[in-house]
């Protein structure tokens, strides 16, 4: 089997660590190597040393745990927003690209709407609106990357819909849902999955930029952002409370637009 | 100067749009300059956590709000260094009768719009608060107020239905400030948009959650004082923000509520620390009123009382600072410290017999209330309770617990003032008028903190606060917690400054007349 | 001519509609909020008649539609309304901070320009050696991938410990002191900057590596065509046209994307006035707030379409916007 992105070894290191940042959370949450992310046992604030590998936060927990389990977290949860995004926005905008006319105006225009919002300031909305935790984070990364996904797979139905074979599928009378799934739908399959990475990253930032204003993952849970949130005003006295999620947090968003670049680069390989 | 800018109105044109811009911009850089003079002689720069949101002193809720009114208000008495009355307004008093208290007023207080106050100003204010319709929710604090009068311009007497043994210390707080009640009646003052008082400073700008700048009173009655000639409040939400302020010296003094902010000031240099404890209570409501909160059943809320632990609390959450409280401050000379009554096995044995205990607790974003409600959190894990934290904004906190009543637990803190029979009322609905909506009356308790409140200073009284924490502590409703101090930081290297130990009004700058540039 | 007329007028429309969309969905949104403005303010002693007398102050006791055409047809002309928090008009309220923002934006913006379009250019054109343009491809995505609050609280945290010539925690207005205005906006501008320059670098470096291989600059190379004039008269003019619709998109972006870099730097801007309008339901504020950094936005897109259409004529002659 052919390696992935071969003669692209920025996305292949990408995708490298992102299988990395994967295996270990995953690894942390289930079998608890790391040790726990919410026993209160350590001294506070204590350097990186033997019993804890990257330090103690102010309640003397393990940074190292609490990491794991934020990486965890914070893929986890943009992932899961962008699936639903991506399920939503895609079935909206192939609608819209196909059919046009006014469903297509309202399709859009809600897309514009939406995607005007300033994006922290609808995602504390809607942090606030509901009950908070892992399920209204999801919702808040939905309802930001909805937009971007619908207009993004109607762009692409509009030219696939110009080809041949879709307008002899047409003259054929063939069904609308059919139409759309067996040929418009794996067309724009690949676009709609580049489109899911670079979702995947801005998720990741809106999501840790509300845990950092305090308001979206609940203790003892933890996110990247939300540990960058506690640690933060630490900075002089346990510099390791920001230094670790930050690098971490910085390169999940790195390896996730990596992979999007490289998977960008096998569907529209005209580009470098 | 006006705050903020040019006046509303409706329907603009463009042009006039933009004149209003200009106008701000201009009005800006006017501020701007003013901002700037602070870094000259002459004006103390504090860097504050929180903006003030009320401005009428006689309904402001938070210690946010009185922070500032002490420096433009004050009050018939005053706090001296141990919770001690201290002569303010008032230059002595005495009590004949244990409810009849004669102020003799000092001379020369007058406001900083030039007109001397006098004994109705006093009398105007004090009704105010005391209205039984539209007054002020401090009124219960102030016992039973029969009347108040004067005999003559320098003197005010204040008749009680009955004995109220707080009443001194009540008085202290800005929340009856003495405003002028002349221009109020005469409508050309309005409190809840402007603050018009006898303090050393009067407020000259504001621009909402950036700054206040305030300028000294031209007619304070200490004369040679206030040593600053301006005061340029800016609103710094951010602890580490406002820490590099200090150090960078945008700031000269500065007070925190971070558990270790100690710490964190400890290694830079110039900047001279003081912890200032409070009779401020962390505490923790379990809700027994609404039907969807396990809380009802009193076995239950005994079984998450008997599994926190309030030592680690105080450890661990709130770095070591404060102390373990009851209801009746530990700060205070009467206060209680209660007894180590941790009791996991028990407290396990309690939930078995209930069949479970699960919980959500609505929680604030306030860092320190974050980090007490994951002590507590771990804390009942070992008696086998799960409890679940709802960390909300403020909108949602109020919403949940103040009006609706619709939460199962919450942690958050009650100010104590400064007489340790004060804050308690709060426990029984009856006497507060507001808590009502997450605490169940008890009738003995409320018999009892009636009567302490009658009672003067003294063993008697001491005895009966004993009980009333015992009582509130079995009842579980809100249980006390740890006392909350305020760590206050100023570069000493630029400016002299005096920090009380103990503060009851969160009248952190209650010195600030007598700060003054090095 | 007619036709690009045409196309500005049918895009001049759906931005209509766009906003007033977003005007409906922020009106809606901020009243759905549990919590309202008299139970935030009224907090611990909030009682039904004090709760009502505050709601007939401010009007927030009529049904929402009437409160919301109420308030639409007074934003169409410029009247926002009074800040229920501090009483004074919501339009003065901003009129004092938008500067403050958009003086950040720009200068992020100039800041990403004048880094990212070089580097891009650069990165676009350079194959060999094949470490350096991976190594600018693997910059580029780096800027994009660290959030700007992990650059501010680092470099917050450098500049409390060696000021560097830079101030913190006192904005001081352009109009009073440039100096120190630029010194406490600097290093702010400079965390909103890296993701700026993410995306100018990523774009311009798209754009060299097109034209690169366009026809007509093969010829010029075969030509005999210095390589900076071959720069100069082709490449820079053709890659214009993308990096300015995403620099645009970007300085759009900002308008509400600065708001924690200004409440982690204590910035007197408009993006952390709405954010702390949220949590305290001022509602004229927030409803302002988000109405204004649409219209912003929607204005960029509108004139990034509107150029881009009078440049390549193909694309006014398509269907629908």
């Amino acid at each position: 089997m052919r390696p992935p992105f071969r003669g692209d070894p920025l996305s292949q290191i990408g995708a490298a660590l992102l299988v990395v940042l994967i295996v270990t959370s995953l690894v942390g949450s289930t079998a608890h190597v790391f040790g726990s992310p919410t026993a209160l046992g350590g001294a506070p604030l204590s350097a990186p040393a033997a019993g804890h590998p990257l330090g103690t936060d102010q309640l003397g927990r393990s940074v190292l745990a609490r990491t794991v389990a934020g990486i965890d977290q914070t893929i986890v949860l943009a992932t899961a927003a962008v699936v639903i995004a991506a399920a939503i926005g895609s079935l909206l905008g192939m609608l819209a690209g196909y059919l046009k006319g006014i469903g297509d105006d309202i399709v859009s225009r809600c897309a514009d709407a939406l995607f005007s919002f300033p994006a922290i300031v609808l995602a504390i909305m809607i942090s606030a609106m509901f009950r908070p935790g892992s399920a209204t984070a999801i919702a808040a990364v939905v309802i930001v990357t909805l937009p971007v996904m619908v207009r993004v797979v109607r762009a692409a139905t509009l030219m696939v819909a110009e080809q041949d074979f879709v307008i002899q599928a047409r003259i054929a009378e063939a069904g609308l849902g059919r139409i759309l799934a067996m040929h418009i739908f794996p067309n724009v399959a690949g676009t709609i999955i580049v489109q899911m990475a670079y979702s995947i990253s801005f998720g990741m930032i809106i999501e840790s930029g509300v845990s950092f204003l305090g308001l979206g993952v609940q203790p003892p849970g933890a996110s990247l952002g939300s540990l960058l949130y506690e640690g933060r005003v630490y900075l002089s006295v346990a510099p390791w409370l920001v230094f670790v999620p930050g690098v971490v947090l910085a390169l999940t968003i790195l390896s996730v637009n990596l992979v999007g670049d490289g998977l960008r680069q096998v569907i529209d390989p005209l580009l470098e | 100067m006006s705050k903020s800018g040019p006046g509303a109105s409706v329907g603009w044109t463009r042009r006039r749009a933009l004149q209003t811009t200009a106008a701000a911009i201009a009005s800006s850089s006017l501020v701007g300059r003013l901002a700037l003079a602070a870094d000259a002689h002459g004006t103390l720069v504090w860097g504050k956590s929180l903006e003030t949101t009320m401005i009428d002193p006689h309904m402001a809720l938070v210690g946010s709000s009185w922070q500032l009114q002490y420096l433009v208000y004050e009050t018939l008495t005053s706090m001296g260094e141990n919770f001690d009355v201290q002569p303010g307004i008032a230059e002595s008093w005495e009590t004949p009768t244990p409810t009849t208290y004669i102020f003799h007023l000092r001379d020369g207080v007058t406001f900083s719009n030039g007109r001397p106050m006098t004994a109705d100003d006093v009398v105007g204010s004090i009704k105010r608060i005391v209205a039984p319709k539209g007054g002020s929710w401090w009124a219960s604090q102030m016992g039973s107020v029969k009347s108040v009068t004067s005999s003559d311009p320098k003197t005010v007497t204040i008749e009680l239905n009955e004995p109220f043994t707080p009443l001194l210390a009540s008085l202290a707080a800005s929340m009856t400030a003495i405003i002028p009640m002349k221009e109020l009646t005469a409508g050309t003052f309005d409190p809840s948009k402007d603050m018009l008082g006898t303090g050393p400073f009067m407020v000259t700008a504001h621009q909402q959650n950036d700054f206040w700048t305030l300028a000294k009173n031209p007619h304070y009655w200490r004369a040679g004082y206030p040593k600053f000639d301006q005061v340029s409040v800016r609103i710094i939400p951010d602890d580490s923000a406002r820490l590099a302020a200090l150090q960078n010296g945008s700031v000269d003094i500065a007070n925190f509520e971070n558990p270790d902010a100690p710490l964190l000031l400890k290694d830079i240099p110039n900047v001279s620390t003081a912890i200032q404890q409070t009779g401020d209570l962390y505490t923790l409501a379990l809700n027994p009123v609404w039907q969807e909160s396990p809380f009802r059943d009193a076995r239950l809320r005994e079984a998450v009382f008997l599994s926190i632990d309030r030592q680690q609390i105080r450890d661990v959450a709130l770095s070591g600072q404060g102390s373990v409280s009851g209801v009746a401050a530990a700060v205070f000379k009467d206060g209680c410290v209660p007894p180590p009554g941790r009791h996991v096995k028990k407290a396990s044995e309690l939930v078995k017999a209930a069949g479970g205990l699960s919980f959500k607790m609505i929680v604030q974003t306030s860092q320190a209330i974050q980090r007490i409600a994951q002590v507590i959190q771990a804390n009942v894990a070992e008696a086998g309770i799960n409890a679940e934290l709802n960390i909300v904004d403020e909108g949602v906190f109020v919403n949940a617990v103040f009006v609706t009543g619709k939460f199962q637990a919450s942690p958050f803190f009650w100010s104590a003032y400064a007489d340790p029979g004060m804050v308690p009322a709060w426990w029984e609905p009856s006497v507060s008028g507001f808590t009502g909506g997450y605490v169940v009356s008890q009738p003995e308790l409320s018999t009892l903190i009636r009567d302490e409140r009658k009672t003067p200073n003294g063993p008697e009284r001491a005895a009966m606060l004993k009980k009333i924490c015992t009582m509130v502590d079995s009842g579980a409703q809100m249980i006390p917690l740890v006392t909350k101090p305020v760590t206050v930081a100023y570069r000493s290297d630029r400016i002299k400054a005096a920090i009380q130990p103990n503060e009851g009004y969160n009248a952190t700058l209650r010195h600030v007349a007598e700060f003054a540039r090095i | 001519m007619t036709a690009l007329l045409r196309f500005a007028a049918r895009r001049l429309a759906s931005a209509a509609l766009t906003l007033l969309l977003v005007s409906v969905l922020i009106f809606a949104a901020i009243h759905w909020l549990p919590g309202s403005y008299a139970d935030v303010f009224l907090g611990a002693l909030s009682t039904p008649q004090a709760k009502a007398q505050l709601e007939e102050k401010f009007g927030l006791n009529r049904p929402l539609p009437v409160q919301y055409v109420k308030w639409i047809s007074a934003a169409a002309h410029g009247d926002f309304g009074i800040s229920l928090s501090t009483q004074q008009p919501v339009a003065a309220e901003f009129a004092v901070r938008l500067p403050v923002t958009a003086q950040l934006a720009v200068m992020a913006a100039a800041i990403a320009l004048t880094v990212g379009v070089p580097l891009g250019i650069v990165g676009g054109l350079v194959t060999r050696p094949r470490v350096l343009h991976g190594f600018l491809r693997l910059f580029g995505s780096f800027a994009m991938s660290v959030p700007d609050f992990v650059i501010g609280s680092l470099l917050l945290y450098l500049i409390s410990r060696h000021s560097l010539g830079f101030r913190l925690g006192a904005w001081i207005p352009l109009s009073a002191d440039l100096a120190g205005n630029l010194r406490t906006a600097i290093v702010p501008a400079g965390a909103l900057a890296a993701l700026g320059i993410g995306f100018i670098m990523t774009a311009a470096r798209h754009a060299a590596i097109s034209i690169r291989g366009a026809p007509w600059v093969v010829a010029a190379t075969a030509r005999g065509q210095s390589t900076s004039m071959i720069i100069r008269q082709h490449i820079v003019k053709n890659a214009a046209i993308p990096v300015v619709t995403v620099a645009a998109i970007y300085l759009g972006y900002m308008l509400g994307g600065t708001a924690i870099i200004e409440s982690l730097f204590t910035i007197p801007g408009i993006g952390r006035f709405v954010l702390q309008a949220v949590s305290i339901r001022d509602y004229p504020v927030v409803q302002a707030g988000v109405l204004i950094a649409a219209t912003v936005f929607i204005a960029l897109n509108l004139a990034a379409d509107i150029v881009y259409a009078a440049l390549d004529p193909r694309i006014r002659s398509k269907a629908s916007p």
